[in-house]
Order: C-alpha cells, then sequence, then structure tokens
C-alpha cells in the first residue's frame, strides 16, 4: 500500500476514527498494531510473519540481555540476537549477491560452473526493521534502555505502519516511552499531521514523480551526450531522490502524529550542506546517526589515532552504501563518501580557506563545492550499468559543453525545469524561514484550509497516471 | 477541543470538493479550448460530432490520416467530405465505424500508405480515449490497453485529461512568445479540427519544403518505419474487417494509395514496397475493391514531406482524385 494512493487515505482515516471510538489504551494500540500487520501484509504478503519473528526474536533477547548476572552472559545474548536479526538480513538481502560475487571470484580462477542463484524474494522495509530491532538488544545491553515488559508495544514499535517500510529508523528509546499514555487525536496534532502528510504527497507526487521521466530519459542511454545532459540529470536526480524519500518521511511523520506520536527528524535542508561531514547531519539523519552510534563509535571512532579514524569511516560508509542495496553501485557510493569525509577530515585542518574567505562567501564555496561533490555521488547510485556511470561521470567531471543541448533539453522539458526552479527557490525559502512546515501549521484555520485544498488542487492536475512506487522501498 | 478535532477532519472532504471543482473548472476553461483550438487530438471527437450532424445527401467520405487530410481539397465537390485524421490507422478507424456506417454514406474512399499497414505509426492513445465516450461497442481487435482506454467515462475521462495541462501551458507560452517577439504562432487546430472540406495545416506553414523531413533524408539510411510486414497483423486485420462491414452495409469502397515523395521511395527497403503492393492485390482480388495507386504519381517539388504534399501538390492531387472516384 503506497502512501501517494487514495486506498491509504481511506485506510488512514478509518485507523484514526476506530483509534478514537475506542479509547482504551491496549484496544487502541491492538488496532495499531494489526492496522500495521495488514499494512505490511498488503505490501509483501507472508513475510509478516518474518516480522513477526524477528520482534519476537528480539523482544526474548533483549529480556535475557536484561536479566542476565554477568557480562559474558550479557554478551552471549547480544551476540545471538545480532546474529538472528543480521543473519535474516544477510539472507534475504545479500544471499544472491554474495553468490554473485563468489561467482566472480570463480571464474577469475576459471572455476565452473556457476553457483545457482537462489531468487530470493526482498521483504519490503527489511533494513530499516532490522535496524530497528537492533538497537533495541544494543541499547539494553549498554544500559541505557530498559526492556519493555510489554510484547503488544514492543510488536507495535518495530511494525507501526508510518515508518515500518522506509523509515525513519525510529529507536525504541524515542518511541517506546511514547506508549505510555492512551492516544488522544488531538485537533492541532491532526492539523500538523496532515500539513507534513500533503507537504509529503506534493514533494513525491508534483516533484519527484515528474522529475523522473526526464532521469530516466538520459540515463536510459546517456553514451554520446556531452556534459550538459549528464549534469542536468544528475542534478534534477539528486532532486527527485530527496523529494521522494524525504517526501515518505514527511508523510510517516505526518501520520504518526495524528496519533500524537513524534518521530525524529530525518531531512534538513541537505541541498544547504557545507561540507560531507555536515551533509550527513542532514541527509537521512536517523540512518547516519545510527551508523554513528552502533558502528562508527563501537569501531573505536575517532579514539585511536589517525589511521584508525579514516578506517573507521570507510567500513561505516562501506557498509552504510551496503544497506541501501546489494549492489556494487551502492558499496561504491557508500565509498566515495567515505573518501569525501576522510579528505573532509584531512583538510578541514587547513586553514587556509577559512581565513582568507569573507564567512559569506566561503560558506557560499563551501555549499557549491559539496554539493558538486554529493551530485556526482547521485550518479553512481542511480547508473547501475557500468559503462554507462563511467561515461557519464566522466561527462560529469571532464566538461564538454554543448550549448545546442542546452536548449534542446530546455525545449523539450520545459516543464521539469519549471519544477527544478521552483523546488531551488522552495528549498532557498525553507531555508530562510527555518521550519516551513511548521509556518503552514499556525496559519489560521481558513487560510490552512485554502493550503490544503491548493496541494489538493496540484494532486489532481500533476499527480502521473499511475501511482508510482518510493525509491527507498527497496531498501 | 473535541469539537476542534471533528472540524479540522470535516474540513478535509470539505476541501476536496472545492478542489475539485476547481479542477473541473481548470479543464472546462483551459484544457478542453486547448484540446479543441491548438491540438489535432480534438478532431477525434469532432469527427464523431460530424457523423451524428452529417447532411442528407448521396455522401463520399475520404477517409484516412493526415496525409489526406492535408492533401485533398473538396472545396466546390457538393456532398463530398475530408475525414482525414492525424496518425489514423485502420485498427483507430475501427472505434468510429458504426457512427460512420450510422451516417449513410454511399461511397467510402480509403486512403492507406505503407504507414498504414505497419505497426510503427499506432495511433496516439490519447485520441483513443478522448474519443472513448462517443463509442459503444468495443470490436475485439483492440488490446487490452486501447480497450481501457476506449472504456473510459466521463469521470475518467476528466481525471484523464489533466495530462494536457503541460501542453497547454506550453502553447500559451508560444503564444505569448509570439505576441513579444513576432516568433512563429502555434498552430491554431479550431477550423482544421471542426472542417470535413477543406482546411488543412499546409496553409498555417510558409514553407513549401519540410526543413526536417531534408534533414532526416540526410541522416537516416532506411526508413524502417514504412515496414510492412508479410502475414497478417492488426492493421490488417481491421482494414479487412472495415471493408467488409461497409460492403456489408452496400457501402461502395475505393481504395486509394496515397502519393509519396519520390526521395522518400528511395529510402523505403524496397521489399515493404513490394509487401504494401502484393497485400492491396490481395485485398482488391478477395473483396473485390478498386484501388487507385499515386504511389508514384508525383515529383519531389509537389512535396511538403516524406507523404504530405505541398499547396500546388494538393491542388492536383485533389483535381485528380476526385475526377477519378466521380
Amino acid at each position: 500500500m503506497l502512501f501517494n494512493t487514495l486506498q491509504f487515505a481511506v485506510f488512514l482515516a478509518v485507523i484514526v476514527i476506530l483509534v478514537i471510538l475506542f479509547r482504551k489504551q491496549k484496544l487502541q494500540l491492538s488496532i495499531l498494531l494489526v492496522a500495521s500487520y495488514y499494512f505490511y501484509y498488503i505490501s509483501s504478503g507472508f513475510f509478516f510473519l518474518l516480522l513477526l519473528f524477528s520482534s519476537l526474536l528480539d523482544f526474548f533477547f533483549g529480556r535475557k540481555i536484561y536479566e542476565s548476572k554477568t557480562p559474558q552472559k550479557k554478551k552471549f545474548f547480544l551476540v545471538l540476537s545480532l546474529t538472528g536479526s543480521l543473519g535474516i538480513l544477510a539472507y534475504f538481502k545479500y544471499a544472491d549477491f554474495a553468490i554473485q560475487v563468489a561467482n566472480q571470484i570463480r571464474n577469475l580462477f576459471g572455476i565452473s560452473p556457476d553457483l545457482q542463484l537462489l531468487h530470493i524474494l526482498l521483504p519490503v522495509g527489511i533494513s530499516f526493521f532490522t535496524f530497528q530491532t537492533m538497537s533495541y538488544t544494543i541499547d539494553i545491553y549498554r544500559n541505557k534502555l530498559k526492556p519493555t515488559s510489554s510484547f503488544l508495544k514492543f510488536m507495535l514499535f518495530i511494525a507501526f505502519f508510518p515508518q515500518l517500510v522506509a523509515g525513519p529508523i525510529v529507536r525504541a528509546s524515542e518511541f517506546i516511552p511514547q506508549l505510555v499514555k492512551r492516544i488522544e487525536v488531538k485537533a492541532e496534532n491532526v492539523k500538523l499531521g496532515l500539513t507534513f502528510i500533503s507537504w509529503g504527497i506534493v514533494k513525491k507526487v508534483v516533484f519527484a514523480d515528474n522529475i523522473s521521466p526526464f532521469v530516466d530519459h538520459i540515463f536510459s542511454d546517456p553514451i554520446g551526450l556531452g556534459s550538459i545532459p549528464i549534469i542536468l540529470g544528475a542534478l534534477a536526480f539528486g532532486i527527485q531522490i530527496y523529494c521522494d524519500f524525504s517526501a515518505y518521511t514527511d508523510i510517516a511523520i505526518g501520520a504518526a502524529r495524528i496519533f500524537g506520536f513524534t518521530f525524529p527528524q530525518n531531512f534538513n535542508k541537505p541541498f544547504f550542506a557545507t561540507s560531507p561531514a555536515n551533509f550527513w547531519k542532514r541527509w537521512h539523519i536517523t540512518l547516519s546517526t545510527w551508523l554513528r552510534d552502533y558502528l562508527y563509535i563501537p569501531l573505536g571512532g575517532n579514539r585511536k589515532g589517525k589511521a584508525r579514524t579514516y578506517i573507521n569511516i570507510m567500513i561505516t560508509m562501506l557498509l552504510g552504501g551496503l544497506w541501501h542495496g546489494a549492489s556494487w553501485n551502492f558499496v561504491i557510493w557508500g565509498g566515495f563518501h567515505g573518501i569525501l569525509l576522510a579528505i573532509h577530515r584531512f583538510t578541514a585542518k587547513i586553514v587556509f580557506f577559512k581565513e582568507r574567505l569573507n564567512p559569506y562567501i566561503g560558506r557560499i564555496a563551501a555549499v557549491l563545492v559539496t554539493q558538486y561533490f554529493v551530485f556526482l555521488s547521485w550518479l553512481i547510485f542511480r547508473v547501475r550499468n557500468t559503462e554507462y556511470l563511467l561515461y557519464s561521470m566522466r561527462k560529469y567531471v571532464v566538461l564538454d559543453l554543448r550549448w545546442s543541448e542546452l536548449s534542446q533539453y530546455l525545449f523539450e522539458y520545459t516543464w521539469v525545469f519549471v519544477l527544478i526552479g521552483l523546488f531551488i527557490y522552495i528549498h532557498f525559502l525553507s531555508y530562510k524561514v527555518k521550519d516551513i512546515i511548521q509556518r503552514i501549521n499556525s496559519l489560521r484555520l481558513g487560510y490552512w484550509f485554502l493550503y490544503i485544498t491548493f496541494t489538493i488542487v496540484l494532486l489532481f492536475l500533476f499527480a502521473p497516471s499511475l501511482n508510482t512506487s518510493f525509491i527507498y522501498f527497496q531498501f | 477541543m473535541k469539537k476542534d478535532r471533528w472540524g479540522i477532519i470535516l474540513l478535509l472532504p470539505a476541501a476536496i470538493a472545492l478542489a475539485f471543482m476547481i479542477y473541473v473548472a481548470i479543464i472546462s476553461l483551459y484544457i478542453d479550448p486547448y484540446l479543441s483550438d491548438y491540438s489535432d487530438l480534438g478532431r477525434s471527437s469532432e469527427i464523431f460530432l460530424f457523423y451524428q450532424s452529417a447532411p442528407d445527401c448521396p455522401k463520399v467520405y475520404y477517409w484516412g490520416s493526415s496525409s489526406i487530410k492535408e492533401d485533398l481539397d473538396l472545396s466546390g465537390q457538393s456532398c463530398q467530405f475530408n475525414l482525414g485524421n492525424p496518425a489514423s490507422t485502420p485498427l483507430r478507424g475501427i472505434a468510429e465505424l458504426d457512427a460512420m456506417i450510422n451516417s449513410g454514406p454511399q461511397i467510402v474512399v480509403i486512403t492507406v500508405g505503407p504507414m498504414s499497414f505497419s505497426n510503427a505509426w499506432l495511433f496516439p492513445d490519447d485520441q483513443y480515449a478522448l474519443i472513448s465516450p462517443y463509442v459503444k461497442q468495443i470490436p475485439s481487435m483492440y488490446n487490452k490497453t486501447v480497450a481501457s482506454l476506449l472504456k473510459m467515462d466521463h469521470l475518467d475521462l476528466l481525471l484523464y485529461k489533466r495530462k494536457f495541462l503541460i501542453p497547454a501551458a506550453k502553447t500559451t507560452l508560444d503564444s505569448l512568445k509570439h505576441k513579444l517577439t513576432g516568433s512563429a504562432p502555434p498552430y491554431y487546430y479550431r477550423t482544421y479540427n471542426r472542417d470535413f472540406i477543406s482546411e488543412s495545416l499546409s496553409k498555417q506553414i510558409p514553407e513549401s519544403h519540410a526543413p526536417a523531413f531534408e534533414k532526416k533524408l540526410a541522416e537516416k539510411k532506411s526508413f524502417t518505419e514504412y515496414n510492412v510486414p508479410i502475414g497478417q497483423n492488426s492493421e490488417k486485420t481491421s482494414f479487412e474487417f472495415i471493408i467488409h462491414k461497409l460492403q456489408q452495409k452496400n457501402i461502395s469502397v475505393i481504395i486509394v494509395k496515397i502519393p509519396l515523395n519520390p526521395k522518400l521511395v528511395e529510402k523505403i527497403p524496397a521489399e515493404y514496397l513490394q509487401n504494401y503492393d502484393i497485400y492491396l492485390e490481395k485485398v482488391a482480388e478477395a473483396y473485390p475493391v478498386r484501388v487507385l495507386d499515386y504511389t508514384h504519381t508525383y515529383n519531389p517539388s509537389l512535396f511538403y514531406d516524406g507523404h504530405h504534399l505541398n499547396l500546388e501538390g494538393r491542388k492536383l492531387f485533389s483535381q485528380n482524385l476526385t475526377t477519378e472516384v466521380s
């Protein structure tokens, strides 16, 4: 069930009404849980059993870790929990990729025949809910969290439908404490939730879905194109993926908000990032902070000397890349960001620029340089064919400017460029006014009604004929 | 507080209703006029309106694609109508067949070219959608996609029309640009769409030869899109179905092979044209039906592009064809 469908709107409305009608907390949580499993069943069929199994596993091990008296025993149960969670993830997401890599190595040594692929179906959102369950047991192990005694609450923490299939990655310490009181559907939460949802749907349906045909056109076969279409394609894809993914997050935050739950922020104007490190504080924040807290810091972070710091950065980013999908593209994408972070860390100490540049100009320059590399990295993310990727990267870096291509694409895809321009304007505006959604939400009811009406008109006018899936569903 | 909550929840359906009304207004006041006046897609529905109110006389219909729409001037001909419709193929023709038969023609002149039987020239989906409210029965020849477009009801169509917002906006921009800079205005299709006698786009085009066609000729080694495959395909099946149905209703059928630019013919692989000729010979024999062949009649100076004549060629062809048909 996609967020950008009428089916979801009806689903959400029914759940809200049921939660309002049934006032006992247990009953309300049960309604949300059943609805969440139904939501998952619609998109992933019987894989909901996997979700159930994963929940059982970590609920059990969470308690065991907490009840264990000795550090060895605690560690033992943590290892079992992580083996279970990562084992499930590895099997469903990476088994075929591992076989492919094994075959490539075997072919290198002339060993045949190839090992058979398992053709395993990927359960939707497995990377997201696995990271959530892992954070639960690790936090208990670290004495940062007490296990919940309620299996119902734990199951809801894992399966709550707004964040189930594409995040944000919510931690137990953020969500479970919110389940203490009876759910009250308050007017201000409904208003804020709907503001988030409408903002997200416009980003997805108006921007991402209408920019996507241009991106597909450029990268379906970029060979022969000059630098201008490649750069425009990279720019368009960067905006497309942001509008797609952040839209999902907005809708998730909005839907949760209607029930009174607060989800963590996942994006913070990433196109204004002033360095690679700053980019990861603004892009997919719940993943980057998860990787920082549960991978980078346990590896030693920056506490074990310079060399180890760089190694830790690379390991974290390579695994972060691999988290996105079982493909070399994502590994390289992660590795590329690792290199960017390492270079930035190394050069940040050189104060040459900081001393000589006017802070305002320096900031603009920092944004432009950072975005140049970020958009270059989007090529790695988007273009899966190696020949096409190398060609696109070459054209992006070594400029081959054919100005006739600019007018050709501007003419052919005028609408896409209008949208890109509009997006840049809105993004800039949101930078200026800080929190644009809160601003809209603070409008008086009459004006807010006009805003909602306007967004619905936009949906009527610009929604593509087919409901398109969200890019991050595949992860 | 509770009152507020329900107030906000109830505002939603109100917003949806208001948004829908605004949407309908945009479609009616902006998209529909665009389709009718600035897009040749509007001709599809106009043809159905014509069938509903066709004059009561021994009518001769000239039926086919833009070739016949552009190439034939029927001014001065009594009760003869040019029903050419851009990018039409026999498969699309089926959609209007019943309406056409019901309007009571005496003779139907079906004009065809190699592209009529090649699957590469299928009629744009949009026209199937736009004519769907006019079509009651869906013949089995249509594939599933087309059938779903033909099944559109008025609400579906209303929502479908949003896809023309961008082309309509582009036309508005072109008109503005024309007013401000004197650049070429967008093509005006209102009279073109509603006229069934003599109107053609060539009247709005200043050049008598299309530069784009000359460029294409220089760039392309062969024009494979004119491929007429051996054996049956949905276009051929539809074509024969149309002839059969018309003859069943005692309507005379004449087939006209449209004029082709010799420069284009040079670059169409010989076997494609051979397949085209052989197929039409077979049809002429099987039904039987008269075939008038204009394929190689005119020299390149009379053509606008590969298979459309310019104003001079149009005059000559109109004279020749109407004389031969009558």
